[in-house]
């Protein structure tokens, strides 16, 4: 069965769970955007499939239970996955507490270095530390 | 103090801590993924079987699709289904292993013509001999679907009561049945 035969609310359906599925020989491409012939196959199957009357959700599940997880581009959330989902945020989480506090840190150095400004700049730190040196030598 | 030092490794502990896994990654391969199907019964149907004597070539019979075999029925001891087709050129690299596997008489193997011209894949075993105990076929590749075969070859081993368990993706080495196969049907008893 082909794409045609189906009409314009299943050609949608089509549309739609076609590319949500990797094709697996060429993975980087969706099952619709692939002519790979495992992947024309594939979508013969899902055409096939909608003509049944198969909700969106059976025709993934249909492709998951052969070929694995893999060929869902959006996996369901699961304990093996959790970093992969929950990651993005604990990072930017971690960012924005880093930034707050290098943004802190900067502005108080920046104000001791105003108030040091204002007083008289210290010259005679080379006698204090011969002074220092000296007295540790003796 | 030493506050200061940690804060000054901190950035290449952070690199080597990412390089470990970038390393773990150049030997990956994206490429093979594990199979859904292990520890799942092989799909059940009954598959057309390929008529090959040896001596006749090329010429089209009608025996092809007058004699069927169903999966069922080949249980009762562990056998290797090897999905393979005249047209893959990575089956000849391992063509030879299943040879030598056949002369072993270890294992039962069963050849499945996958999406192939059956004239073609007689020419194919007459050229490079027949390893197989049984031959069938899947012209449309629906039954590769039904197995999750996306790359030819594949080699599925399957357990006396017809569950799979174990898949190789890409040719098989030479030690297959010693490294892959003994293991996973001593594992699956």
């Amino acid at each position: 069965m082909n794409v045609n035969d189906l009409n314009q609310t299943e050609k949608e359906q089509y549309k739609e769970v076609a590319s949500e599925l990797r094709c697996l020989v060429c993975q980087n491409q969706s099952l619709a955007d692939s002519h790979a012939s495992l992947a024309v196959d594939l979508k013969e199957k899902i055409a096939e499939q909608i003509r049944a009357g198969k909700t969106s959700e059976e025709i993934k599940s249909y492709m998951q239970d052969r070929y694995g997880e893999f060929v869902i581009y959006k996996p369901a959330f699961s304990m093996e996955n959790a970093v992969l989902w929950l990651g993005p945020f604990v990072v930017l989480i971690i960012a924005v507490v880093l930034a707050r506090r290098l943004i802190k840190s900067g502005q108080n150095q920046s104000e001791t270095r105003k108030s040091s400004a204002d007083t008289q700049p210290d010259l005679d730190w080379p006698e204090r530390l011969y002074a220092k040196e000296k007295k540790k030598r003796q | 103090m030493i506050k200061k030092r940690l804060r000054l490794y901190l950035p290449i502990l952070v690199l080597l801590f990412l390089g470990v896994f970038l390393l773990r990654g150049l030997w990956l391969d994206p490429k093979k993924l594990p199979s859904a199907l292990i520890g799942k019964p092989a799909p059940a149907v009954v598959l057309p079987v390929l008529s090959f004597t040896g001596s006749e070539v090329a010429a089209v019979q009608l025996a092809d699709i007058q004699t069927l075999q169903n999966i069922d029925a080949l249980k009762g001891q562990p056998w290797v289904l090897n999905v393979f087709a005249s047209w893959c050129q990575a089956c000849l690299v391992e063509h030879p292993h299943f040879i030598a596997l056949a002369k072993q008489r270890k294992i039962k193997l069963v050849g499945l013509a996958y999406k192939d011209d059956l004239a073609n894949t007689r020419r194919w075993l007459a050229q490079y001999g027949n390893p197989y105990d049984l031959i069938l076929i899947d012209q449309q590749g629906q039954y590769g679907i039904e197995l999750g075969v996306y790359g030819v070859p594949e080699t599925f081993l399957m357990s006396a009561n017809n569950t799979i368990i174990h898949k190789q993706v890409g040719p098989i080495p030479a030690d297959y049945f010693d490294s892959m196969a003994l293991p996973a049907i001593e594992a699956s008893r």
